[in-house]
């Protein structure tokens, strides 16, 4: 079978070509070596942003962002939360009075320069706050402000959103293949015609073929063209966040580094997250290493302005690398997220073969229809993108948890949660429930995650492993990250997949292996008792050592 | 509010326990000092008192050591091992007789019903499926030591709406353990699920809410006749159950269930938060009481030491505030999850601020990747990490010399076991806490 095009990567790129491909009619393919968004979109700030840290440098990148921004919300309005910002000013003892409230006039004119942008991304005008005011939305700001401006993002599940794009992709006939690795690209006279891949889960190697291969490998992008004889000129950029127990503000709050850099804590979920560094990176890209340093670096910046933030509870800390395009000579944070799609016919002399790199998350729609533009061009079958005028599966309209939680009896909060991951289709995962009442069991109570959900995920949505469940649905994310749930999800996936009790096992000790390493990082406070529970949980009485 | 007593135990679990049994008839007057249920509440309620340090409960069942076996290759693997600190001035033999001696009588103490053997470890099957090896179930639960069946025919009986037991699972994991034995434990198994009187159709439900519901006689006997109804002629030997029979009334459901079915009928062993755990909370909590037993709740805020002597410790219960003097003070506060232990970005122990240790090397702020393995099914650095003592278990200093001269330390607050990984705990507790009081006993 030949495919028109095969795609490599399932981070939002990749699966954002792969939508926008399928609905021109394209014959598409979408491999992903481990599973969607499990790289670096994952590992993302989670925000489909304005870009306001570029209105100085690169308003077109603020403007389409902000555009897209828009385009999202109305193709996926379950999955976008407005989240409120708060720039605190503080009181600095070495600036005059004058000086002082000339910042915040500065601080406030940038912000009015952004304003401009809000209406296309849907957002709310920026607010000037008083220290009294200030202090009243966010009581444990730090004493020593001064006054604070207002504005406001958006945040989105990055897991989900890869993921609607993957279930619309199918819908319009693309093939689905996660955990599918490409050992090699095939190339016959000067072509690249197709892949070998190997089925990381079950084993076993074959061969696709198709007319163009799309490298949509981010940050593993660079290796992956170097095998072809191509060269994607990348500069691979670590960025880590710290993911604390609960949210503990009502704002998102920005801060200043100690190197000037912008900084922030942010209410997720029903977490909070602290992000981001921005350090070159040379590593191994399977394996990133989160430093205590760079935790600290984080606390440094945000406790100046939010001291209580120390006394949060971390739960566990992720790292991502983003696939920078080369800035030789620049400082990891001044260089553009410009993006760009490579043609190596044109470039390497290799046909058939295409890649993408640079951009981030809020612009990955349009980066993917620039792309098919270019596959629509080289295969000669024009077509017009429609990404940003179809819904996504279960966001053609708003639907109400109240109601969804009394017809299948179900918490409220449940129901929620399952409206906000699912919209519409949270009626479709319900519906399991009508056959199976007890599908209604609350498994991960800290989410929570409903036994119905899980099912659905592995029925409906690809999940083979649990942490495909965990990112799908969120289970075992949240404060006791999963020592109260792990072994029941893990038995309901070994029914789903027909495993045996053996297989369910190794799964849950796969996944406790690579769960420790996030943890590893944040070992402090109350974390060492729920450490030490899991650990006796697991270990001492159920023996999986 | 200002106190005396003789001996302040701080902590209420099992090395509490063991050191107010060593008190019980000594004369000296005891306080326990009690913050929340830790550690002992939440376990799994089985007794472990040591196993190999090369594990083996998924080996042949036939040919796991005995209990001495693997205290003896504890002793001389390890000699910071609380067991092995505590080891000076007796002969092997006289030590082994001794731990034997006087886990019998924690056993033989204890207000709570329990079986197994201070010689031979139990392979008892859990609710993961695996099974674990431990020296004393709860009497409920003795039915499901797999050594002890010869070509079982095995019922497996879930709950539906309570998803901590899958009894399918269960099913298939009884067939993939057989694999490996050398004997025929298992003939056949099946399993079904039921739904308990009064709980149609709900879901999530707890296994504390179960035990509560099956705590009532009528509901325990209905439960019997459900599972009776589902056996329809098959011929079983053994029924297993998720451990939800009763907080109060275990002994007498698990008879009424024998009696009604006619099988033998075990509770499976639970991962935290389990109802056996809790029970064995209870009994604790029972057993000080009927000592008539000083308890002093709330958390130890400070203390007054001068030198070398704790003078008076202050615990704080919300607004109120008690003052507690007393000749000797035993430490019993537990790891992590009592909060004996802490690291708020320093490595301290909560209520002397003693030095923390692991190997006698002192943990303060060294950075995560200096306390733990990268894998995490190896024992981990901080969770052997605690006090280091000496064999009066007294706490000692980074030098090795003696902190103050009436404090002791027991249980899992003690440096270099790993209470979470190897299966020594119970043991450790009580023969620490046992040996811990009879020093602290000769200063009051």
């Amino acid at each position: 079978m030949e495919f028109d095009l095969i795609i490599i990567g399932g981070g939002v790129n990749g699966c954002g070509i792969a939508r926008d491909a399928a609905m021109r009619g394209l014959k598409t393919v979408l491999i992903e070596k481990n599973d969607f968004g499990s790289g670096t979109t994952g590992s993302s700030s989670q925000m489909i942003h304005g870009g306001a840290r570029y209105l100085l440098s690169d308003v077109q990148t603020t403007r389409s962002s902000s555009l897209d921004s828009g385009y999202i919300q109305k193709i996926a309005p379950h999955l976008l939360f407005r989240i409120p910002f708060l720039f605190p000013v503080l009181t600095n003892p070495k600036k005059s009075a004058f000086g002082q409230k000339l910042y915040l006039e500065l601080l406030e004119t940038y912000f009015s320069a952004y304003d401009k942008f809000a209406l296309l991304k849907n957002g709310k005008m920026h607010t000037r706050l008083s220290k009294e005011e200030a202090l009243q939305v966010e009581p444990d700001l730090a004493p020593e402000l001064h006054g604070a401006v207002t504005f406001d993002e958006w945040g989105i599940d990055s897991f989900r959103l890869c993921l609607l794009n993957v279930l619309s992709a199918a819908e319009h006939g693309c093939e689905i293949r996660n955990h599918t690795e490409v050992t090699e690209l095939i190339r016959e006279s000067g072509r690249v015609v197709g892949v070998r891949v190997k089925n990381v889960i079950a084993g076993g190697y074959s061969e696709i073929r198709g007319s163009l291969v799309f490298n949509a490998g981010g940050p593993w992008s660079a290796q992956l063209a170097k095998r072809a004889g191509c060269h994607i000129p990348l500069r691979p950029a670590k960025g880590i966040h710290v993911v604390f127990d609960r949210r503990i503000s009502n704002y998102a709050i920005m801060a200043s580094a100690i190197d000037g850099r912008s900084i922030f804590l942010m209410p997720y979920q029903n977490t909070t997250i602290m992000g981001t560094t921005d350090d070159d990176y040379f590593g191994d890209l399977d394996d990133i290493p989160i430093l205590e340093d760079e935790i600290e670096y984080l606390f440094e910046g945000i406790e100046q302005v939010f001291p209580r933030v120390r006394q949060a509870r971390m739960i566990q800390a992720w790292a991502g690398v983003r696939p920078t395009l080369d800035g030789r000579g620049h400082y990891e944070d001044d260089l553009s997220r410009d993006h760009k799609v490579f043609d190596h016919e044109a470039q390497d002399g290799v046909g058939g073969f295409l890649s993408i790199a640079g951009g981030k998350l809020a612009s990955y729609r349009l980066m993917s229809e620039e792309a098919v533009d270019v596959v629509c061009q080289k295969l000669g079958k024009m077509s017009p993108c429609r990404t940003h005028l179809v819904p996504f599966p279960g966001g053609e309209r708003v639907i109400q948890p109240e109601e969804l939680a009394q017809s299948y009896q179900i918490p409220l909060l449940a129901a929620q949660r399952l409206v906000y991951r699912h919209g519409t289709h949270a009626e479709k995962v319900l519906e399991l429930t009508r056959e199976h009442p007890f599908f209604r069991n609350i498994i991960c109570q800290c989410e929570p995650t409903l036994e119905a959900e899980l099912r659905y995920a592995v029925r409906y949505e690809w999940a083979k492993t649990l942490a495909d469940l965990r990112r799908r649905t969120r289970f075992a994310a949240g404060p006791c990250q999963g020592m109260r749930c792990l072994m029941t999800t893990a038995q309901i996936l070994g029914e789903e997949l027909n495993l045996s009790p053996r297989e369910v096992l190794s799964q849950l000790k796969e996944f406790q292996e690579k769960s420790w390493e996030k943890r590893i990082p944040v070992l402090d406070g109350t974390s060492l008792q729920q450490e030490e529970l899991l650990a006796y949980s697991l270990y001492n009485v159920g023996n999986l050592d | 509010m200002e106190k005396t007593t003789d001996i302040a135990i701080l902590g209420d679990g099992l090395a509490a326990y063991a050191a107010a049994l060593e008190l019980k008839d000594s004369g000296c007057e005891v306080t326990i000092v009690s913050k929340a249920p830790g550690a002992t509440a939440l376990s799994s309620g089985a007794w472990d008192i040591a196993e190999s340090p090369t594990r083996s409960a998924q080996d042949d069942w036939e040919k796991l050591p005995t209990i001495r076996e693997n205290l003896s290759e504890i002793l001389r693997r390890n000699e910071f091992h609380p067991y092995s600190v505590f080891s000076k001035g007796f002969s092997l033999p006289d030590y082994l007789k001794f731990i034997e001696e006087h886990v019998g009588r924690a056993i033989k103490e204890l207000p709570l019903s329990m079986e197994g053997s201070v010689k031979k470890n139990q392979v008892v099957l859990n609710n993961l499926g695996t099974v674990k090896s431990t020296a004393w179930v709860q009497s409920s639960m003795i039915d499901a030591d797999l050594r002890r069946w010869k070509e079982a025919k095995v019922l497996v009986v879930g709950i539906h709406g309570f998803s901590g037991f899958n009894s399918r699972f269960i099913r298939h994991r009884l067939l993939e353990l057989q694999e490996g034995q050398s004997k025929q434990h298992i003939g056949f198994v099946g399993s079904f699920d039921v739904e308990l009187p009064n709980f149609s159709h709900q879901a999530s439900l707890t296994a504390i809410e179960l035990a509560q519901r099956l705590d009532q006689k009528e509901t325990f006997v209905k439960f019997g006749h459900e599972i009776v109804k589902y056996i329809d002629g098959k011929i079983y030997s053994h029924l297993l159950l998720p451990s939800i029979l009763g907080i109060e009334n275990t002994m007498a459901i698990t008879e009424a269930l024998k009696k009604i079915t006619g099988l033998a009928t075990a509770e499976t062993l639970a991962t935290p938060m389990s109802v056996p755990g809790y029970r064995l909370h209870r009994a604790l909590q029972k057993f000080y009481q009927q000592q008539g037993l000083n308890l002093v709740t709330g958390e130890v805020s400070g203390f007054e030491g001068e030198s070398r002597q704790v003078k008076k410790i202050t615990i704080q219960d919300a607004e109120k505030s008690t003052q507690l003097r007393a000749k000797a003070f035993l430490l019993a506060t537990g790891k992590y999850i009592g909060g004996g232990i802490k690291r708020e970005r320093v490595f301290q122990e909560s209520v002397f601020q003693l030095p923390v240790s692991v190997q006698h090397k002192q943990l303060a702020h060294q950075s995560p990747a200096r306390f733990t393995d990268l894998n995490s099914a190896h024992s981990q650095p901080f969770l052997q990490a605690g006090i280091r003592i000496n064999s009066f278990g007294q706490p000692l200093d980074t030098e090795g010399e003696v902190i103050f001269d009436n404090l002791f330390a027991a249980g899992s607050i003690l440096a270099d076991f790993d209470p979470s990984h190897e299966r020594s705990a119970a043991g450790v507790s009580l023969i620490s806490g046992t040996l811990a009081a009879r020093h602290a006993k000769g200063l009051a």
